[in-house]
This record gives C-alpha cells, sequence and structure tokens, in this order.
C-alpha cells in the first residue's frame, strides 16, 4: 500500500488522468438506462405467484384494466350531456394507439342482452344517447337488471360511469415503438381535454396507471433530489472546511463513484427500479464520508506541523487512513452486497449497485484524492493552528471541544452510561414490538396526489380496480359443463363477495345463470344454473354467437377445464388483502377440495401481496444477514472478534432505538421502510470502525486511555461528527421525493445516522473503558500490522 | 349540345374495351358479387376455433340455404359437439338494411323455439373470426370505394388486387375496417384471399380460401381460413357435401323443421 501511494504522489496528473479515463467511460453508457416499474418485479421469476400469474395470462389474457371513472355528483350519469361525453370519449379511447379497439368496454360500446316474451334480444345498451326522460330511465333500469354490468361499467348508485381499457400486450406495444407510459398519457390527455367541458370530474385509476406514474415519478425524482443533494453537501463542506478544496475534492469523490455505479448499472442492461432512486443519494451520502476522514486526518496533521512539504503530508495521512478507508468501504459494500440474498431483483441491484459505487469511491479516494492534494498548496485555518498551537487538537474549535467534554465525562463515568443506555434499550424494545406492517404499491404517492384521489373515488364507486384471480383446473374437458360445478363456482363467489374489500366477482356462472333468465322471459327465479349439462352448453354456444370469438377467453379455456374467476377488490393495502386472502383460501378449500377441483390464486392484487410479504419476512432475514456480514468483515480485517462485536454494537442500539420511534410513532413497515434498517447498519458501522482505529492508534502513542479516548473523540470524532451531518442532510433531501417510502425512509436513516453517531462516541467508549478489550490495551511489537 | 355529349360518352363507352384492357376495381367487386352459386344448397361445415395457444375447439353443423330473389332462407342443424346437437338457426335475409333480418333458435335441452335478434355486419358469425359481412360472398358493394391496385400472381393464379375502403368514418366503426384488400382469380372470380385492416390502419385480420372446385358447375371453396393477427385467435371453415340446385322446397325453412332437427332422408 506504501508503494502504491508513493506511486501516486508521484505520478499525481497521470493518476487524475486515468481515473477521469475510467469514468467518462461509464458515464457514457448512462444513455442506455431504461426504467422498470413493473409490479411483478419484486417478486423472483420461479416463485408461484408468478407462475400462476403466467399462466393466467397464457390462458385467460387478463390483462390489466385503465380505469377511466366519469363522475357527475349532481343528479348522476343518466343525463344526455354526460353521456354524450361518455359515448364520446369511448371512441376516442378506442383509437388510441395501444389501446385493444375491440377491448374498450362502456355502456356505450355494450350490448344489452334480454330476454322477451318470445325469445332473445341482443341490441346495444345506448345506440343512441336518449333525450327524454323515458329514454334515460329505460336505459337506467337496463344496466341496473344487468348485475355483470351493474358496479362494473356503472356505479351502482348511478352516480358514475367506467370506461374500460386493455393495453395491448407488451410485446406487441415494443413492436409499435410504444409503451405503457405513452399510451397511459394519451389517454390520459384526452381526459383532460374532456374534463375541460362540463360538469364531471374525471379519474383514471388502475395497475397502469400507477406503475406509469411511478415511472414519471423516478424521473422527476431523480431530476429533483440529485442536483439538491449535491447543493447541500457542497454547502455543509464549504461551511466545515472553509475551503475550496474541501468542497472540490469529496463532491469529485461521490460525483465519479455515481456516475460510475449508474454507468455500470446502465451498461450491464439492469434497469432503474423504484429502489434505484436510492442509489445517488445513498452514494452521495457515503462517498463523502471516505475523502471527509481523509482531509479530516490530512487538516489534522497540517494544525500539528504545518511547516512539512506537501508530499510528506499527504504520504503520512495516507499511511494512517488507508487502512480505515479500505476497512469501511470494504465492510459497508459487504453489508449492501448482502442485499443478493435477498431473492428479489430491484432490492438486490441496488444493493449490488451501492456496494459498485461503493468501492468506486474507495478507489477515488485512494488515488484522486492524494493525486489533487499533491497538487495543492498546504492551507489552513490561521485561528485554528493559532488556537492548536496554544493548547492542543483538542481545543481546535468549538466541536473538538465538546467532543473532547463527552470522551472525558464518559472516561469517568462509563459504567453509568452502559447502565442508561440498557435502561433505554429495554424501553426501546418495547416501542419496537408496536411495529406492524402495512404496505399498498398505491402508498408509493402521497395523500393528495392525483393518482391516490383518483384511486380513492373509483374503488369507492365500483366494484374495485384491484383483481384477484382464482385460477380452477377441473382436470378433464368439458368439466364446466357439470351444474354442480358451477354450483359451487356461484356459491364461492356468493362467499366472497360477502367479504369486506371485495366489491363483485365475474365467471363463467354469471353468464349461464344470466342466460338462463333471459331465454325465460326474464323472470328472476330462473337467474340459476340449470340442472342440464346440455343446456348449459347451448347456453355458451348461444352466448358466443353474441359476441367475439374470444370474449369468454377470460373466465374460461377453449376446453372448458379451465376457469378464472376474477375477484373485483377496493384497495391492496397488505392488512385488507390478508383477510381477503385468508377468506379465498377457506372458502376455495371448502367448496373446491372436496369435488377434486385444483385451484390456485393470481392476480395483480395478489401478486402485490406476496410482494409486500416478501419484502417484509425478508425484512427480518435481511438484517440478519447485513449484521453478520459486516461482523465477519470486521472480525476478520481487525483480527478480533471482540473488535467486530465492538463495532456493531453502537448502530445496533441506534437501530432498536429507531424501530421503538417507529412504533411509537405509527410508522409501518411497507419496502421503503424496511430497507432503512440495513442501509443504516451498514452506514453506522463506519464511524465506529473509524473511532476504533483512532483509539488504538492514539493509545499506542499516548499509552494513557484516558488521554487518548477524548483525544480520539477531539479529533475522528469531529469528522464522524462532520460525516453524520453530512449523511442526515443526504438523507433527509429524500424528504423532497415525491414517494412516500423514500421519504419515510429518508426520514429513517436520518434519525438512525443521529442515533448511531451518539452511539458511536458515549456507548462504544464506555464499553472500551468497561471491558478494557485486548485489541487496543495489548498493543505489541506488531502493534501497526493489524 | 346533348346529342354531342351523348356521341363523345357512347364512343368512350365502345372504345373503352379497346384503351384500357383492365376493368375497374368495382366492375370486378360486381363480377365476383353475380358469380353464380347456385339457387339453393347444402353444405356440411365444420368450424375450428383455434385459440393463441393453439387449443381447438370443433364444432359440425349441416346447413340449407335458398335464394328467393335478392333475399335468401337458410337453416343451419348443430351435429356436433353432441351437447349440442340438434341447436338450430333459421334466419331469414332480406335485401338490403331497410328490413331487420328475421331469425329464431332452437335449443334441444330447453325443447322451446325463440326468435332472436339479428346481428349487426361488423357482429361476429357465430362466435367466429368471420363477421357477418365476411361471410357474404361479396360486402355491399356500394358502401366501399373500389380501387384496382394492380393484377399479380398469387400462388399459380393471376389475380386482381382490389382495394376496398369503407366509404365514411360510420361504416368503418360499424365493419371494424378502415381497408380491405382482395386477391381475386381472373378466371372464375373468386377471391382466394382478404387482408383487413382496422380503424387504425394496423394489421387485423387475413383470409385465405382454399381448395378451390367445381361441383356441380359451381365453383366452391372447401376451406376458408380467417386469421385475426391481432388477438392470434383464427377459425377455420371446411366444407363438404355439397349439394347445389337440389330444388329445396320452402318447407325446409320453417319453424317447424327447426324443431324437427335435420334428417338426410328428409331432403329426398
Amino acid at each position: 500500500m506504501k508503494q502504491f501511494t508513493a506511486w501516486v504522489i508521484r505520478w499525481p496528473k497521470l493518476t487524475i488522468a486515468t481515473i477521469t479515463f475510467i469514468t467518462l467511460l461509464l458515464t457514457s453508457q448512462m444513455q442506455h438506462m431504461k426504467i422498470d416499474t413493473d409490479t411483478e418485479s419484486f417478486i423472483p421469476p420461479g416463485h408461484e405467484a408468478t407462475l400462476n400469474n403466467d399462466r393466467m395470462k397464457e390462458i385467460f389474457g387478463t390483462p390489466d384494466l385503465l380505469w377511466i371513472g366519469v363522475i357527475r355528483e349532481s343528479g348522476g350519469i343518466y343525463q344526455s350531456d354526460t353521456l354524450r361525453l361518455i359515448q364520446s370519449l369511448t371512441e376516442q379511447i378506442r383509437l388510441v394507439p395501444g389501446i385493444v379497439d375491440q377491448d374498450v368496454v362502456s355502456l356505450s360500446t355494450e350490448d344489452n342482452i334480454y330476454g322477451t316474451a318470445d325469445g332473445m334480444e341482443v341490441e346495444p345498451f345506448m345506440e343512441r344517447v336518449p333525450v327524454d326522460r323515458a329514454g334515460l330511465k329505460k336505459l337506467e333500469f337496463a344496466l341496473k337488471a344487468f348485475d355483470i354490468y351493474d358496479g362494473f361499467i356503472v356505479a351502482r348508485d348511478g352516480s358514475a360511469a367506467a370506461i374500460l381499457a386493455e393495453l395491448e400486450p407488451q410485446e406487441l406495444l415494443l413492436g409499435r415503438g410504444l409503451d405503457k407510459f405513452a399510451v397511459y398519457r394519451s389517454v390520459k390527455s384526452l381526459v383532460d381535454e374532456a374534463s375541460k367541458s362540463g360538469s364531471e370530474q374525471f379519474y383514471v385509476a388502475g395497475v397502469p396507471v400507477a406503475e406509469a406514474t411511478l415511472g414519471l415519478y423516478i424521473q422527476e425524482d431523480m431530476g429533483v433530489m440529485l442536483p439538491l443533494v449535491f447543493l447541500v453537501l457542497m454547502l455543509l463542506l464549504f461551511f466545515t472546511y472553509r475551503s475550496i478544496r474541501g468542497v472540490v475534492i469529496p463532491m469529485l469523490v461521490v460525483t465519479l463513484s455515481t456516475v460510475a455505479a449508474l454507468g455500470i448499472m446502465a451498461g450491464t442492461g439492469v434497469p432503474m427500479y423504484p429502489t434505484g432512486t436510492m442509489i445517488p443519494v445513498v452514494l452521495m451520502a457515503i462517498g463523502v464520508a471516505d475523502a471527509i476522514h481523509i482531509l479530516g486526518k490530512y487538516y489534522e496533521l497540517v494544525l500539528i506541523r504545518p511547516d512539512r512539504g506537501r508530499d510528506e503530508l499527504v504520504s503520512e495521512t495516507m499511511a494512517e487512513m488507508w487502512q480505515p478507508v479500505v476497512l469501511t468501504s470494504l465492510t459497508t459494500a459487504a453489508g449492501f452486497l448482502s442485499f443478493l440474498m435477498m431473492g428479489m431483483v430491484p432490492l438486490e441491484m441496488m444493493g449490488l449497485f451501492i456496494a459498485i459505487g461503493i468501492l468506486y469511491a474507495m478507489l477515488v479516494s485512494l488515488t484522486l484524492v492524494p493525486a489533487l492534494l499533491c497538487l495543492l498548496p498546504v492551507r489552513a485555518s490561521k485561528k485554528l493552528m493559532q488556537s492548536t498551537k496554544e493548547s492542543g487538537l483538542q481545543n481546535a474549535g468549538v466541536v473538538a471541544l465538546s467532543l473532547a467534554l463527552v470522551g472525558h465525562w464518559v472516561c469517568r463515568n462509563h459504567e453509568k452510561t452502559l447502565l442508561l443506555t440498557s435502561a433505554l434499550m429495554f424501553i426501546a424494545a418495547a416501542g419496537a414490538s408496536l411495529v406492524y406492517v402495512q404496505d399498498a404499491y398505491i402508498a408509493n404517492f402521497q395523500q393528495d396526489s392525483e393518482i391516490v384521489k383518483a384511486d380513492h373515488e373509483i374503488n369507492r364507486r365500483f366494484v374495485g380496480s384491484y383483481q384477484r384471480n382464482i385460477l380452477l383446473d377441473a382436470k378433464s374437458a368439458d368439466a364446466f359443463y357439470d351444474p354442480k360445478l358451477l354450483e359451487s363456482v356461484w356459491a364461492f363467489q356468493q362467499g366472497m363477495e360477502s367479504v369486506s374489500g371485495v366489491g363483485g366477482s365475474i365467471s363463467i356462472a354469471d353468464f349461464i345463470r344470466r342466460m338462463h333468465r333471459v331465454m325465460n322471459e326474464e323472470r328472476e327465479e330462473m337467474a340459476k344454473i340449470p340442472d342440464s349439462p346440455d343446456l348449459i352448453a347451448q347456453y355458451l354456444l348461444l352466448y358466443s354467437f353474441s359476441g367475439a370469438p374470444d370474449d369468454f377467453a377470460e373466465v374460461i379455456d377453449s376446453e372448458y377445464r379451465q376457469a378464472n374467476i376474477r375477484i373485483f377488490c377496493t384497495s391492496d393495502n397488505f392488512i385488507d388483502g390478508t383477510h381477503v386472502e385468508a377468506e379465498i383460501n377457506r372458502l376455495a378449500h371448502h367448496y373446491f377440495d372436496p369435488i377434486g377441483v385444483q385451484w390456485s390464486i393470481a392476480g395483480n392484487a395478489h401478486v402485490g401481496h406476496v410482494q409486500t410479504e416478501m419484502i417484509t419476512d425478508n425484512l427480518r432475514y435481511n438484517i440478519m444477514m447485513t449484521i453478520f456480514t459486516i461482523f465477519l468483515f470486521a472480525w476478520a480485517m481487525m483480527r478480533s472478534l471482540v473488535a467486530g462485536l465492538f463495532v456493531m454494537v453502537p448502530v445496533l442500539a441506534a437501530v432498536i432505538l429507531n424501530f421503538a420511534i417507529m412504533g411509537v410513532a405509527g410508522v409501518t413497515i411497507g419496502w421503503g421502510s424496511s430497507m432503512f434498517t440495513s442501509v443504516a447498519i451498514c452506514i453506522g458501522v463506519d464511524y465506529a470502525i473509524h473511532l476504533l482505529y483512532k483509539v488504538r492508534h492514539e493509545f499506542e502513542r499516548l499509552r494513557d486511555i484516558r488521554e487518548a479516548l477524548p483525544l480520539s473523540l477531539a479529533t475522528t470524532g469531529k469528522t464522524i461528527f462532520f460525516n453524520a451531518v453530512v449523511v442526515v442532510a443526504g438523507f433527509m433531501v429524500l424528504l423532497a421525493s415525491q414517494m412516500p417510502p423514500n421519504q419515510q425512509m429518508g426520514l429513517l436513516v436520518s434519525a438512525a445516522m443521529l442515533s448511531s453517531f451518539i452511539a458511536t462516541l458515549t456507548v462504544l467508549p464506555a464499553l472500551i473503558m468497561t471491558a478494557q478489550p485486548k485489541f487496543i490495551f495489548k498493543v505489541d511489537s506488531r502493534g501497526e500490522s493489524l | 349540345m346533348h346529342k354531342i355529349s351523348l356521341l363523345i360518352f357512347s364512343t368512350m363507352l365502345l372504345a373503352a374495351p379497346v384503351y384500357s384492357a383492365e376493368p375497374t376495381g368495382l366492375d370486378i367487386m360486381r363480377l365476383v358479387d353475380t358469380r353464380d352459386d347456385g339457387d339453393d344448397l347444402i353444405q356440411k361445415m365444420k368450424q375450428r376455433l383455434i385459440d393463441r395457444r393453439g387449443d381447438v375447439r370443433e364444432r359440425e353443423m349441416i346447413s340449407l340455404r335458398k335464394d328467393y330473389g335478392r333475399d335468401s332462407r337458410s337453416i343451419t342443424y348443430f351435429l356436433a359437439p353432441s351437447n349440442v346437437r340438434d341447436t338450430a338457426l333459421l334466419t331469414w335475409d332480406y335485401d338490403g338494411v331497410e328490413k331487420d333480418d328475421d331469425q329464431w333458435l332452437y335449443l334441444p335441452a330447453l325443447k322451446k323455439v325463440r326468435r332472436i335478434s339479428s346481428s349487426d355486419r361488423g357482429d361476429y358469425f357465430m362466435g367466429t373470426d368471420f363477421t357477418f359481412e365476411d361471410i357474404k360472398q361479396t360486402p355491399e358493394l356500394e358502401d366501399y370505394n373500389w380501387v384496382l391496385t394492380g393484377s399479380e400472381m398469387l400462388g399459380d393464379q393471376e389475380v386482381w388486387v382490389v382495394e376496398g375502403e369503407p366509404k365514411n368514418d360510420d361504416l368503418k366503426k360499424n365493419l371494424g375496417y378502415a381497408k380491405t384488400r382482395y386477391y381475386i382469380r381472373k378466371d372464375n372470380h373468386m377471391y382466394i384471399r382478404v387482408d383487413f385492416w382496422d380503424r387504425k390502419g394496423q394489421e387485423l385480420k387475413h383470409l385465405v380460401s382454399e381448395e378451390i372446385r367445381q361441383i356441380d358447375g359451381v365453383w366452391t371453396a372447401m376451406k376458408g381460413t380467417m386469421t385475426n393477427v391481432q388477438s392470434g385467435h383464427r377459425t377455420e371453415l371446411t366444407f363438404s357435401e355439397h349439394r347445389y340446385n337440389s330444388g329445396l322446397s320452402d318447407r325446409e325453412f320453417s319453424e317447424r323443421m327447426l324443431k324437427r332437427g335435420y334428417r338426410d332422408s328428409g331432403q329426398n
């Protein structure tokens, strides 16, 4: 390492050129960046929920629906002007490229099938918009009587109508040079245009909207947050060092490592997931630490011996700093790499590229930083030099002075400190037990945002935009002509529709019941499953005459062996979902197991539910993995088990405290808040490592722990303080994100860093005083090698 | 003046075959429309509905048709699958749009004849990929602008290529097409391929007619396959046991026959 540093000091310009060249090369890859907000991307490819969902799409199509809600509060939608608007908007949407013309459903596209005294009529609900009272009443009555559509294309209370649109499959869209975002934007602009005219409100909801909006947010977030983090960091650095180099050098490290990580990400074809927005922010907050510590040491040396040559200063700085820089970078990187064991691609990729960025920051810190310092003249604050000269490093500034005082106090009261901490942890554990899991895809958006409002309005008035699908496999062809099986399906649906959070359901049984009633003069008592399998077959044949060849494709397969029960849910939050899924399981066991019909659950709401379950289940596992990985690394690199343990203590205390705050404040665990622990541990552990190194270094020199500790706090402690301030400020920037999970994460990590900083400067010294560990006190002749 | 223009017009009319070797698009479609398809017909039809995964549903039926000038009547009996056997559909088809067609349906398991409303031209025919417009011998000629775009060889046949565009947006919406393209054999005026584009100008379907032969002196396609390239669904119709001009009586196309079901012996 010494030779490496010597080489850097000898060839500073070449070093700078090399690093710049490599980084520019990586930056050029960033133009290939893709964005992926697919709701399913969190679930590993081989998972049962994904397999079921793939099977469902393969057999039944069942794409995610775009819900366009037209609401008229005063007098309802059965008014001529509103109906005309619905009709024209429907027509416009049908012509949007990427929307399946034939599969746009609204009260102006659908046929009414009804029975007459001697037969059956199939005619559009609304061929022409009715202009008189009688006509409007007739339309309202017809829709109410058609229970498959009631609540689906019109709200049950008549206050709203829906236009449902299907997007073409992804491959087809790409073939036309389109994507979900573009299609959504086209539909949205038509809706916006329509909403200018009258007394109706318009809302657009559904999974494609959420995915498209999230994609937009990601882009906007990056645009806002990156410059903001940049600005905050620059300001902080300037106030810390009051010099250009104090700003430029750390900023170079974070900028280079961030663009390198994102460049590698884009170059290797890994898309930007919602979690990906975290990467630059985390990197900026962490990457700056290496440079801060190197600069901290550099200025410390400058203050002691301002007269020395710059090469000598840089050489000594690096000699003392390369170990903690490498060690902290490796442990933090290892901690983030433990994300790779989570089994969820977006989280894995976030961990991987943060780790890559950290290692790149380490490389830049060990090369570019000393190279730059060699080229710059030695300079330091005159005031600080003066005070250092008079009364030593411990009095170099207010921060150093107060931290030294803290050090002295802890030295005298180390047992008290530990006792106090233990008591606090005990209370905190009780608070932490209050934390529970709650999440929803829609929770990615702010409460007052348009999309949340649309989601709320549409799910309040219609059957629900979140689908769970029960896939039935009866094992033999034509099984679904069997009246008994259809009765079971119907009974299952009835059971499900009484569950709170379920707005409605559709299956093949609905169509057969409808047909039976139609063919029996609309007598209400005939809305049931007929007893004869042949009649069922004939009804389905007849029904198929009135529609497209793949009309039933969404509810039954060609062989009549497999069926799809579509359950519409009004929310996708985790707690409601748990209840609905439990009921599905209970009722499916009850109705389908005895008759030997195999069933499984699929659908966007189910996938989302499983995803949240996985993330939160993974949470505990991931925290364990992160702790264990970092502990192993610290142990191996410091060659001391006790040192490994010591490093973990402050940050663990901080994390427990944070869970307590979450529990008391009612912050729930979702995908954003679940990651904070691991991120906090990864970053916080660095503080302890830096301090331990320093204490050992000073103890070796001074041979008195009561002097070494306060001095370490005054110097490295000061740097840790700056570091913590920078990280907290960096994460606070996440509050500017449009996504609540990011905001939560920013707040939680900031809080964890603050408590972690306090714990490092109090609990850790107290532990050292109390336990008198060998790795500090038994410094022998091998001392330096570690 | 009037006489002169008439003279010029007649001269042009006479000279036309000499100067332009090719007829217009509309001329060709008229040839297709007036092609002899018999005065009545009995034929078996097999429908194979194939979804995008390759799963197949099959139906077999026998259908009888009789022309009444521009009007016609037809009756179709389902033979298979067995659970829909004897389901039957009777249609009285009236030329033009003024009068709706009459349709009756018999479901054997219900044992009732029910009158059902007629379908629109753009509706799918019996849940196949063919619309009612597609299944006819020719579309309504006056609703399209026809343009002959050229002649070429398709397979081993010389064909005219005629493009038809529905005359207005309402027609396009009702039919579901913005454009159609017919490949018409020059020797017998049968189209052997039709391409369809949807209202957004995207390719929607194509129809291929195969195994074209003369039966009882009438040119007949034994097989037609309509593929929807957007949904991946396709329908194969195969025809057999044709009997043209066997002198079907009016009785065959009545409610009574609908209920009685198809008996082969009854035809002779």
